[in-house]
Formats: C-alpha cells, structure tokens, sequence
C-alpha cells in the first residue's frame, strides 16, 4: 500500500553489502598487523608472547580442555579390559582426519559388481592370466590389481555393448548355436538336455589375451630374476606400491579397458627401491621403455615393423627383441700412459722446506745445559744450595784456601747469603730527592722515620753518612728494612712526580726478531721458541698498574694511604634507630624529600647561585661567599672582603693571557663534539652566546648579555668595580638566606670556605671563561653601562641582517638543539653562519614531534621569534636602564629568561612537546651530560618564573604584532594551554630530572665498579688530590701569608684532559 | 663474630663512641655536643640490657638471669685504648720480627684455647653448612647452608631443635637478635628473613637486594638489620615499623658485599672490591681502609677499637680502626677462593679462622704466629664461631659437619 505511493525514479544502486565470510565476519581488508589466523571454530590459531597464555596451551594442543587425558584405569580383575589398538586416527584432529578421508579414497563400496558372474568372471579372468603369463611372472600384479579392482561406474564401451545387448558375464561377439558354444567350453554340457536347439547362446566370455610387448634385451624366456629372489621381491612390491599408489591417489577408472595407456605421469625414475636402481643397467629391467610402453603400444609395433627389414652383417635378421643400431659404436679410445721420467722420485719434497726438526736440536744441544733441558721438561729444580767446587772440599782444605786465596775470592758461598752481611740497595739520586720532598712514612716509628731520611739523604748524596747497623737488627732485618725503604722512596715522592707516574712505562720490553717474509711451519717456529730467538710478550703477565695506595698496601704499609674518610650521611630514622643525633644536621637530603621543594624560594634561589658560582660548590658556599658582599654599604667592612679584593688583581692578569678563542675551538671543539655540549657546564650556554655575540653576529642582545653575564669572572669584575651601582642588588637579594646561616659560622669557616669554593670555581672556569673573555676582551674595567654601550657599538658592524638571524645557529640559543643537532666543526662556525642556521632550523624541526609545518614555515617562524626576541631583549635593557635601581640579578634573569622563551620559540612555541623534547634530550646527551642539561634546564626554569610574566606579555605583545605566519594564531592559543599547564610541566620535567640525574648516577657507580681496582685507584688519586687542594687556603689564614692563587688553570692537571 | 656477644660489643661499642665523641669534642670548640654524645651513649649503654631483658622473656634461648649482670658490668668498665691495641703496640722496634721465631716455641699453649673436639653436633652428612652461630648465652647452635634451612641445635645434647624452612635457596648468613627471640638470616633468595625463634616462622621478609646476600647482622639494640648483597649494597631494614622499603641504602662498596657487621654505631663491611667500609653513624664518616684483596670476612674486636680482616691472599689482617694502619696479619692458612670466617677469641687474645683445608688455625694475635692447628673437617671449614662466654667454639664445613670444640681434654 504504501508502496504505491511513492514514485521510483530511475534504478536503484545495488544495496552495497559487506561480503561476510562463513564466520560472519565483514571482508574488508585489514591491516596486516590485525590479521589473525583462525581455525574454522573461530579459535585464534597463533598467540602473541601477551595475547596467548593460557588460552594458547588450551585450546590448540589437542581440542580438549584436559590436553591428553589419561586413559582411566581399569581392574581386569572380573574385567578382562578390551585391548585397545591405537590407531593413528586417535591421534588426529578434524583437519588431520579430513585430510586423511580426502586423501584415502580407496574404498569398496557397494558399486562393486557382487553378482555371481561378476565374480566367476574375475576368477576365470585371473586363471587365464594365471595361465597367459606362468613363471614366476606369472601373477602379473598390474592385471591382478586390475581385477581386483573394478571400476564402479561403466564407461562408454560397456555402456555401448549394453545398448547392443550384451550382458556383464557374457562375451563379445555374434550369437553362437549350443552345438557351436559346446566345441568351445564344455560347461553347459549339464543342461543342454532342455534347451532348444535353435536357442543361441551369448559367446563366452574369454579374459582378453594381453600381449606384452618385449620391451627389454633378455633373451627369450630369460627371467632376470629367476636366481635372484630377493630382485623379484622388490619388483613385485615395486610394482604393487605403483599400483596402490596409483589407486590410493583417487584413480578409479580402471584398467583393462584400454585406458592404461595415457597414463604418463607414472614416477618411474624415482620411486624404485634403491637395489634395483643401483644395478647395472643392462641388467635391469628398463624402466623408461616400460614407460614407452605403456605410453603408445601401436608406435613401437610401428617402429618394431620399421627396423624389421633390416639385415645383420651376416645377411640374417636380427634376432627378435633387437635392433639393429643406427651408426657404428664408436670405438674405445686408449691412451698409453705418460712416460715415467728416469729420475723420477715418488715422493714430493718442497725446495724451501725447513730442515727437520731433529737436525736442528742436535745443532743446538751444546747451548743447553742440563738444567736448561731440566727448565724445558718442566723438572721441578733441585732445591738444594749452589754447586760449587767448594763444596766438596774438607774443612780444613777450605780454610787453608781462604787462608791462601782470601784476598783474591771468598770461598763462602755468596756473600748475600751470609748471615752477617747487608747491602745498601741503591736508588737514583732523584728519587731520593723526590722521595725527601714527599709524604714521610713510619710516621709511627720515629727511629725508622729517622733511618729512613738518613738512607734518603745519603742516597741523594746530601750527607755522606754510612749507613751503619742500627742496635737491635741482625743483617737479614736491615736489609729488609733498606729494601723497605727504597719501596717506600718509590712510592711517596710529591704528586707532581707521581703525576708523571700516571704514564706507564711498558712493563716488558717486547724485543722481537726482526720479522723475515715468507712461510713457516710449526716446526720452525717451535724451533725458533727453543732457541729463544722470539720473546713472548704476551705470555707474559702484564703487571697491573698499581696506584700509591696499592702499592703501599701490597708493602703492608697501611694507614693514611690506604685510608680515606668521606663524609656519610645517614637519613634521619637510621641515626634514631642508632640513638644518635644527626651528625650532619646542616646536610640536606637530595632525596625525594628535597625534590618536594623544588619550587621553594628558597631553592631557586640556591640554585640561582650554583648556576652562578659554578657546579663544584655548594649553595652554603656561594652563600658564604657572597655574604660579605651582601648588604652595600657592608662592602669593605668584612675580611672575606678584603681577602676577595685582594685576590682580584691575580685574576685580572690572568684574564688577557688566554689566547684566542679560535685556537682554543681549534683544539677542542671536535665536529663530533656531542661529548663537548655535555661536559660544558653550564656557563659555557651564555658564555657561548657571548662569544658569538663579540663576533659581531648578535647586535641587538650584547647589551643584555653583557650586563647579565653572570660567570664567576664577571662576577669578581663587578666586585672590583664596587663603586657601580647596578651590580649590587645581586646580594641583596640573598641577605634574608644569608643571615641565618652564616652569621653564625666561625670566621675560619668563613676564610676557608670561599677559597674552596674559589677553587672549584676556577675549575669550571676553565671551560667556561672562554667566551666571556672573548666577548670583553679589555673592557673589564668599563661601567656596566659603557661596557653594554660599546658593545653594542661593536656588534653594530654585524649589520642588521644579522640581528634578525643571530639567534637560532649558535649552539647555545637553543638548548634543545644542541644535543639533537650536533655542534659544527670550528671552521664552520664563522664561515657558514647561514647555512648553520638553517640545518640548525631543519633540524631544529625534525626533533619535535608535534610539528607538521615545512621548511619555510620553520624559517619564517624562526625570523619572526627571532627579531621578536631580540626586539624584546632590547627593550628590556632599556627599560632596565630606565630603572636605574634595577638589579643585576634582575637583568639576568631576563636574559636567561629571554633565552628560555626564545627555545620554546624557536620549536614554533609548541611549549606542549618541551616535555617530550626534554626526555629525547635526556636520552640522546650522553650519561655524563645529562647531570649538567638538567642543571641546566633547572636552573632556566627558576630563572625563567621569576620573570615569566613580564616577559610573556612582551612576547606575545611581538608576536600579535609582528608574526605574519599564519601560525601565530594557533601559536596563541597554544600558549594559553600552556599557561594552564605550566607549572605541573614543570613539575613532572623536574622529577624527571631528578630521575634521570640518579640514574647517572647510578651508572657511573656501575661503570666505576667495573672498572675494579683501577677505578678505585684513580679515585683514591682524586681524593689526594681534593686534599691537596684543600690544604692551601688553610695556609692563607696565617695573615703574613698572602692569599695566593693555586695555579694557573693552564697549569693545572685537572684542567686537562688527562683526566 | 659469634653474636653472643655482641652484649659485650654493644657497651664497648659504646664506650668508643664516647671516647671518639670526646676526641671529636676536643677538635671542636664547642664542648655540648661532646656531653650530649656521652649522655646518649650511655642511655643506649643502658636501655640495652632492658630491652634484652624484655625480649628473652618471650624467647626460647635466652637465659635472662645471666644477661644484665655481664651488660652492666661491662658498661662500667670502659677501657679508653683497648688492651689490644696496647698489646700490641707494646710491641714496638724493629726486632720484633727477628726475635719471634725464637719465641715460636717458647709460646705455651694456653689452656684456654678450644682445641678438643667436645662434640660432633652434625655428621659429615648433611649438606653444605655456610653460617653457624652460638646464640647470646652460647646455650644453642644455629646453622645454616645449602639445604635451604637453617636448624636450631643444642650442642651438649645434639639434638636438632627445630628446623626453619622457608628459604628457597641456600641460607648465606646468620644473625641472632641480641634478645635472642628472633634470628634473621639470608641467602640466594635476595630476601633477609626475620624469624620468630619459638614460633618457626618468618616474621617479616626483607626484599629489595637485587642480587643474592651475603651477610646480614642486627645492630645492637636489636631494631635494624643490615644486609650487604652482591648487587654491592648495603641495605639497613627497620625491624621496628612496618616499612617494607630499606632505611638508607648504602651505594659505596664497588663490589659485592661479602661481610657485616654492626657494633655501637658502627657498621663494618668487608667487600671484595677489596676495602673494609666502617660507616660511622655517629661521626656521619664512612672510612674506608683499602687492602687492595677482596675481603671475605670482617669482624671487630671486642673492644672495637680493631677490625679482623680476612682476605682472599691467605691472609687474615688486623688492622687499627683509628688510622688504619695494620697491626698484624697472620698467615699460614689456606683462603684463596671461598669465604671463609675469622674472629676473636673472647679475650681477644687469638684470632681464629678456617681454612680451606679443613684446619682450624689459631694465632697468637700479639705474636702473629700460629698457635695451634686443628684438623677439623674433612672440606673447607666455611665458618667459625666463638662462644660468647665459654672458651668454646663451634665450627662448619663444606662437609656438612658441624662440630664444637672445648678447652679441656675429653676424657
């Protein structure tokens, strides 16, 4: 009905049907991965690792829940348990058994002609093949298999026959009179009484005469195998299998009727048991004629008919069975053998084989002596004392001599082991120098020290004393104990000749043969071993260099060498437990509970200084150290002041003597410097930018630079221009800190603390004052503002192309790409500037995920942050300027802050990936960075809050205004997400950090376990060397000694690389 | 060390802290602390006792009379400078080397030395045995070794106590709670397991070695437990909360942990990294003293004031906690492989240790030479222990025996 109603315009599409399979699932292609292989259950076939379990165990094995269940016990007491035949069908599953119906075919069903004829029929058929082939032959298998075997549907001949009105059991041909059927068979002769006698009966069926064709070379009647049951025997099953094989591959039609002759598939080559194959082919039946047979009966009769007519050579025909070849064999072709040569030696000798081995003993036997052919058999030697003439002499004949001779020789053995004499073991005159100079051992036995400064001074030639038998030693404890001293001499000399000993000599002298070409056999070099021409360096044991310590330790010289004492710091329930109070109640945890506070004032501020005063110092120590400068007119009233000032003239001479940045790039910075960016510390970020600044690439950002330069150096420059007003609200910043900690402190503390901290600083420096002095070659003694001023003026001359393009290439601009893009080698540096930014840029891209946007994008985005930045940071020093009471920690921060937005810029203010660009930073930079891009990053992040505001209004006031990429809106809104979750980015970051700072850590205890001894030694030399270092500014507290500097860092092993 | 005494440890334990507070009170200017330490010292001198005294009324093996009266006299005698240690720096000057192998057989062989086998508390046909333990009154034996169990044994009558199986791998180390109540021991499983003694069963496991542990000991109050694993940890576990995860982690030794123990506020470590680690927790200092051989077995001296080493290079050191410097090493015994205990007699005047010849050596400790040889066991003799008041001591092998030895001739 409602039909009706509506109009169909046109033919309708084709309802769109998802094909399903039998499974009811939908067909649509599917990836790979999803692609799951299933039995027709729908059961998963395969399993992942994480997908299968249990499930892959259960159900696949052998389709029960219980796998293979043990047949169930059964008493055969009053029950005779049947025995049960496994078949192999109990062990299939469905798919094995279908496979196994489809493949067994060979069943009789009931096609199979049951009637009676059917069967006399087979009887007879078989008798007469019985009797058609006799011998042993005679049971042909392939005609009995045919019989056997009948096919169940008729083919077209039977058909045929049928329609003609023949019957199965009857034979072929015209009706025959009873008289006529009687001459041939004598069977019906029984009931011939009733029949008429014009009845006519059927033919009688006659099994079909089947002519072989003799298709072999035997002669007539030969039976190959008439001896040879055995070959019969495998024929026949030969044959058989054939058949079966034949039958059991679904072949139902069957044979007899003429088809048998198509069949060309049969594996004939293959399939014989292996002795027939093995035979003589002339003795076997030929298989491959068998073949030909089978294949085309009528071609070989024609062909038999072909070669009849031709004649033998002696006029008759060949016999039957043989034909005659076509061409002449060809005659065997003999060759003489080659002629022996009369001088013939049947055995090969080579022309540069060495001599036997045996000549070569013989020849070298006088060398050895019996003890030496004792050393070679590996004879334990004789313990006995030296052989000597002597020995056998009277005691009296030996006195005599002596008497006689005792101004020539001395018949008692030798004299080292006589028990009254000592020698002096000798050293070198420098060592016993050296040794006078160092660490003075047997501190504990004053005497012993005594002796030994006496055996130094004498071995260094300053006094002439002879060492004379000390009271209370027999001659075996005094040469013991000289021989102590000589090892005591070796090892404690000062550290500037241990620090040579850090350079191993070759503990063997590798002296080898000089090498001569050609081979040799083992003989040879066995021989060559035994003459002693070839030193084994390698069988040698290296001797495992040992440290001071070790060494000491291995004379059983224990005590200040071997022992070190570290600081320990238990946690707080451990000292409870123990009922002691904190030992280090002022230590606190860098545990979990310190990373709780991270975000703390008072944190940032801590590391605010770290950052300032260099990694190796604590934030007690630069809170100490900047104490005395902390309140402004408090400058000159304190002695850590005056102490400061009066270092400041050595450093300032130290500052022009650094040669050029260039050659310090030239040797250090690698093109495969990633360890390079991981070791700097952190200075090195801004000290960089400086450098470049003074190339002249970065106009616009000197001045901030400049002014918030915040290295250790600049630090003691803004010291010694005290007067300059800026510099000062740096430390005022940090009195609240400072109060509390170190105004109780004693004022030795005081003095020492700063040295140290002074120390470590200079060690960073080392690295690290390479740009900033570069980028204020001379003007150290210029205002702040002058110096901000004139380098502006300097970088003028960069041009303004320049500015816009300053920020992205150096390295330290953004932080990110410096582990990810790899520093540039040197020469590149000033040279490609524009192409370094650009793979700068590219790279820059790559490393953050999120972003999509192309090259150009990147690039525009790139200026555009770029001038934005700059832009800001421009107008952020003049409204510094403008504020005349801004501090200079202030203006730092800016900087540092700039610098930090300027990154995220720089990725296209995707602020939403720092945390993933932060992590692959972490991955990528080397174990041994991570700990300093952490800092790093840490520290840019305090910095960054305490001016983020500020600064993000500037940022995006530039961006509104001068970014034309179509970006920027989305930019914006990017960053509104990215105010939201700022702080807990920060947060999750910092953990990470943490993390990944302790995993570092971790590490490197590993590597240094590792490492064993070596590592423990090297240590140990470490720690010396910390003491060492620590001992100095005790020394400046005496006033009269003047504060000093260590060394010049040049000069001093740390700074190298040896380490 | 046999645990029994670490009673006695625990005052002289105390006494050294007292006397290190005071040196360090010296050094300082500032003379509170020094009393604050001296006040606390003694509080934990003190407490000791009673918590020992509360602990055994609930354990089997303790024999709470005896207990205090040893503690408090002890803790009232507090030899600033160990005799020891005097001893033996009585023996100063270069002749003494020379003169000692004179005297080698002039030493009398004391009679307070345990050289007679009292009795075989286990045939050579059990499994392994790695630990044996007197507990604190020296009553009862616990062993442990490969078997997976540890087995409480009474050596008078040779009766095996009881037997605690809940270790999955072979028990490494044994340490008894000074209250005796409880017992903890450690093994392949990484675990530390602290057991209820009369009940069989573990109170609390410790887990968070990475790999098998090696040495485990209670501190003297009986609270903490550290454990020294070969993943080069040392890990300290509050026995006292329920806290599942270690107090503080110990990261300094290089290589695996191989000895522990824990006397005062001291922790002693011996390492294969071949250092002898003494974490003071009072000074907050770890010293560490390197011998450069791996160190097997660490034990202080009674009077805390030297640490026994052994050490792979066949040598079993003593060395001067105070700057380190050795005082004696004796040699003569086999230990180039296994870990094989030393320790103390209760005097202090011998050390002893196994051997991987089955010997028991015994040295003079002044002299340096050995004193008395002992063919103990058929196999290396894996652990020695020294009875807490007796001069008695107990004895294990790789053989699976177990055997204790008296001072007195058996008839």
């Amino acid at each position: 009905m409602s039909d009706e109603s509506f109009v169909l315009v046109g033919t309708p599409m084709p309802v769109i049907k998802t094909t399903t399979n039998a499974l009811g699932e939908s067909k649509r292609i599917n990836p790979t991965r999803d692609l799951e292989v299933r039995d027709e259950q729908g059961r998963r076939r395969f399993h992942g690792a994480f997908t299968g379990g249990f499930s892959a165990g259960y159900y696949n094995t052998v389709g029960s829940k219980e796998g293979w269940a043990p047949s169930e016990f059964v008493s055969s007491r009053d029950k005779r348990s049947e025995k049960k035949i496994a078949r192999p069908e109990d062990f299939m599953d469905e798919e094995d058994k279908q496979m196994l119906m489809d493949s067994a075919r060979l069943t009789t069903t009931d096609e199979f002609g049951s009637s009676e004829s059917t069967q006399r029929e087979l009887e007879k058929k078989r008798a007469a093949a019985k009797q058609a082939a006799g011998g042993v032959l005679g049971a042909l298998p392939d005609t009995l298999i045919d019989d056997f075997v009948v096919p169940s549907s008729e083919n077209v001949g039977v058909k045929l026959l049928r329609r003609m009105g023949w019957k199965p059991g009857q034979g072929i041909g015209p009706r025959v009179t009873k008289r006529q059927k009687k001459s041939k068979d004598g069977q019906l002769s029984d009931d011939d009484v009733d029949l008429p006698a014009n009845m006519t009966f059927a033919p009688i069926d006659s099994a079909i005469v089947v002519f072989i064709n003799k298709s072999d070379n035997f002669g007539l009647g030969y039976d190959p195998y008439k001896d040879a049951p055995e070959f019969d025997r495998s024929l026949q099953a030969r044959t058989e299998s054939k058949y079966l094989s034949e039958s059991a591959g679904g072949r139902k039609d069957g044979m007899g009727f003429g088809r048998f002759d198509d069949d060309d598939d049969d594996d004939v080559y293959g399939s014989g048991p292996a002795p027939l194959r093995t035979l003589d082919p002339d003795l076997i039946l030929d298989d491959r004629s068998r073949s030909q047979r089978k294949k085309s009966k009528k071609k070989e009769i024609q062909q038999s008919d072909a070669l009849a007519p031709m004649f033998c050579s002696d006029g008759r025909p060949p016999l039957r069975g043989f034909v005659l070849a076509a061409a002449p064999l060809e005659p065997i072709k003999l060759y003489k053998p080659p002629k022996v040569p009369r001088d013939f030696v049947p055995h090969h000798t080579f022309q540069d084989m060495p001599k036997p081995v045996a000549t070569l003993r013989k020849n070298e036997q006088p060398k050895l002596t019996a003890d030496d052919r004792a050393l070679i058999l590996g004879e334990t030697p004789i313990d006995a004392p030296r052989r000597s003439v002597f020995e056998y002499m009277s005691a009296q004949t030996k006195r005599d001599l002596d008497n006689a001779l005792g101004f020539v020789m001395d018949t008692e053995g030798d004299k080292s082991l006589r028990k009254d004499h000592w020698t002096v073991p000798q050293i070198d005159k420098g060592a016993a120098e050296a040794a006078l100079r160092g660490f003075m051992p047997f501190g504990d036995n004053m005497a012993k020290q005594n002796r030994y400064k006496q055996y130094l001074n004498v071995q260094a030639g300053i006094s002439d004393e002879k060492i004379d038998l000390v009271e209370g030693f027999t001659a075996e404890g005094m040469t013991k104990e000289l021989n102590e001293f000589v090892q005591a001499a070796r090892i404690f000399k000062p550290l500037t000749s241990s620090m040579a000993n850090r350079f191993m000599s070759a503990s063997t002298t590798v002296q080898l043969a000089p090498p001569t070409a050609g081979l040799r056999s083992a003989a040879d070099t066995e021989a060559a071993r035994l003459a002693g021409t070839i030193t084994h360096a390698v069988v040698e044991r290296m001797e495992v260099p040992k440290s001071q310590a070790a060494k000491a330790a291995a004379m059983g010289m224990f005590g200040p060498l071997t022992r070190t004492v570290i600081d320990f710091y238990p946690v707080k329930l451990l000292c409870k437990r123990f009922n002691v109070p904190n030992p280090h109640p002022d230590h606190k945890d860098t545990g979990p509970e310190a990373a709780k506070d991270l975000l703390d004032k008072d944190t940032m501020d801590k590391m605010m200084t770290n950052r300032r005063y260099g990694e190796g110092m604590s934030a007690e120590d630069a809170t100490s150290r900047s104490s005395g400068t902390d309140a402004p007119g408090a400058m000159n009233d304190t002695g850590t002041d005056s102490l400061a000032e009066a270092e400041e003239p050595e450093v300032l001479e130290v500052i022009p003597e650094r040669p050029p940045m260039d050659i310090f790039k030239a040797i250090f910075d690698d093109s495969d410097s990633d360890s390079d960016s991981d070791s700097e510390s952190e200075d090195k970020d801004e000290s960089d930018t400086k450098g470049e600044a003074a190339r002249g690439k970065d106009t616009v950002s000197i001045g901030a630079t400049a002014i918030a330069d915040s290295s250790p150096l600049d630090a003691k420059d803004a010291k010694e221009d005290s007067p300059q007003v800026p510099f000062r609200p740096v430390f005022t910043r940090k009195t609240d800190r400072s109060t509390s900690s170190t105004t109780s402190r004693p004022a030795e503390k005081r003095f020492s603390k700063p040295d140290l901290s002074h120390l470590n600083e200079d060690e960073d420096e080392d690295e690290s004052e390479i740009g900033p002095k570069l980028a204020i070659p001379s003007a150290s003694n210029l205002s702040v503002k002058k110096k901000s001023v004139s380098l502006v003026d300097n970088a003028g001359v960069g041009g303004v192309a320049a500015v816009v393009e300053a920020s992205s290439p150096d390295r330290s601009s953004s932080p990110s790409s410096d582990s990810l893009i790899g520093p540039v080698p040197p020469t590149l540096v000033a040279a490609d500037a524009g192409k370094r930014r650009k793979s700068a840029s590219e790279s820059d891209q790559d490393s953050h995920v999120g972003e999509k946007t192309g090259d150009s994008f990147a690039s525009k985005r790139h200026k555009g942050s770029a001038s934005s930045s700059s832009r800001h940071k421009s107008s952020s020093s003049k409204l510094d300027d403008r504020t005349d009471r801004h501090s200079r920690s202030s203006h730092s921060r800016h900087r540092s802050s700039s610098k930090t937005r300027r990154r995220p810029r720089n990725d296209g203010s995707d602020d939403d990936n720092d945390g993933n660009k932060d992590g692959s930073d972490t991955d990528k930079s080397g174990a041994s960075g991570d700990e300093e891009s952490n800092k790093k990053r840490r520290k840019e992040h305090s910095s960054s809050t305490s001016s983020r505001h500020k600064d993000r209004q500037h940022r995006e006031h530039t961006s509104r205004s001068r970014s034309k990429s179509p970006t920027s809106s989305r930019r914006k809104s990017h960053r509104r997400d990215k105010d939201k979750g700022d702080d807990r980015e920060r947060q999750s970051k910092r953990s990470r950090d943490e993390k990944s700072s302790r995993s570092t850590h971790r590490s490197s205890r590993h590597r240094s376990r590792k490492h064993g001894d070596d590592g423990d030694n090297d240590e140990d030399m470490e720690d010396l060397w910390v003491e060492k270092e620590v001992k100095i500014p005790e020394r400046e507290r005496t006033p009269d000694n003047p504060p000093l500097r260590v060394a010049p860092p040049s000069n001093r092993p740390r700074a190298t690389s040896f380490f | 060390m046999p645990k029994g005494n670490s009673r006695k440890a625990a005052a002289v334990g105390m006494s050294l802290a007292a006397t290190l507070a005071a040196h360090r009170g010296s050094t300082d200017n500032s003379g509170s602390s020094n009393k604050k330490t001296q006040q606390s010292a003694r509080k934990t001198g003190g407490s000791g006792p009673a918590e020992g005294a509360g602990g055994s009324s609930s354990g089997v093996l303790s024999l709470p009379s005896s207990m205090p009266t040893s503690a408090t006299s002890l803790s009232t005698a507090a030899p600033p400078r160990s005799s020891v240690l005097q001893r033996l720096l009585k023996q100063t000057g270069p002749s003494s080397s020379a003169s000692s192998t004179n005297q080698k057989s002039s030493i009398p062989l004391p009679s307070s030395l345990p050289i007679y086998e009292d009795q075989v508390v286990s045939d050579a046909t059990g499994a392994q045995i790695n630990a044996c333990q007197y507990n604190t009154t020296g009553e009862y034996i616990l062993t442990g070794g490969v078997d997976r169990t540890v087995r409480l044994w009474n050596p008078e009558t040779r009766f095996c106590i009881k037997t605690y199986e809940a270790h999955g791998w072979e028990v490494l180390d044994l340490a008894i709670s000074p209250e005796n109540g409880k017992f903890a021991s450690c093994g392949g499983d990484k675990t530390v397991f602290l057991w209820d003694v009369l009940s069989g069963m573990t109170i609390r496991r410790f887990s968070g070695h990475t790999q098998r542990i090696n040495a485990v000991d209670f501190d003297d109050s009986g609270s903490l437990l550290a454990s020294g694993s070969y993943d080069a940890t040392i890990r300290l576990w509050d026995c006292r909360s329920q806290l599942r995860a270690p107090i503080q982690v110990l990261e300094e030794p290089k290589d695996s942990v191989t000895s522990i123990q824990i006397q005062g506020s001291n922790l002693l470590a011996g390492c294969v990294d071949g250092s002898i680690r003494i974490y003071d927790i009072r000074m907050g200092k770890l010293t560490t003293d390197n011998i450069f051989e791996p160190v097997t077995s660490v034990s202080f001296s009674k009077d805390g004031n030297c640490v026994l080493a052994s050490s792979l290079d066949d040598t079993v050191r003593l060395m001067d906690l105070s700057n380190g410097s050795l005082l004696n090493a004796y040699k003569g015994h086999k230990n180039s492989q296994y870990k094989i205990r030393s320790c103390l007699s209760n005097s202090d005047a011998f050390v002893l240790s196994g051997s991987e010849d089955g010997k028991i050596f015994i040295w003079d400790l002044i002299e340096g030479e050995v004193v008395h040889q002992i063919e103990a066991h058929s196999k290396i003799v894996s652990s020695i222990a020294y009875h807490p008041k007796e001069d008695k001591m107990c004895s294990a092998s790789v053989d699976g025996s177990i055997k204790t030895w008296t001072s007195q001739p058996n008839p």
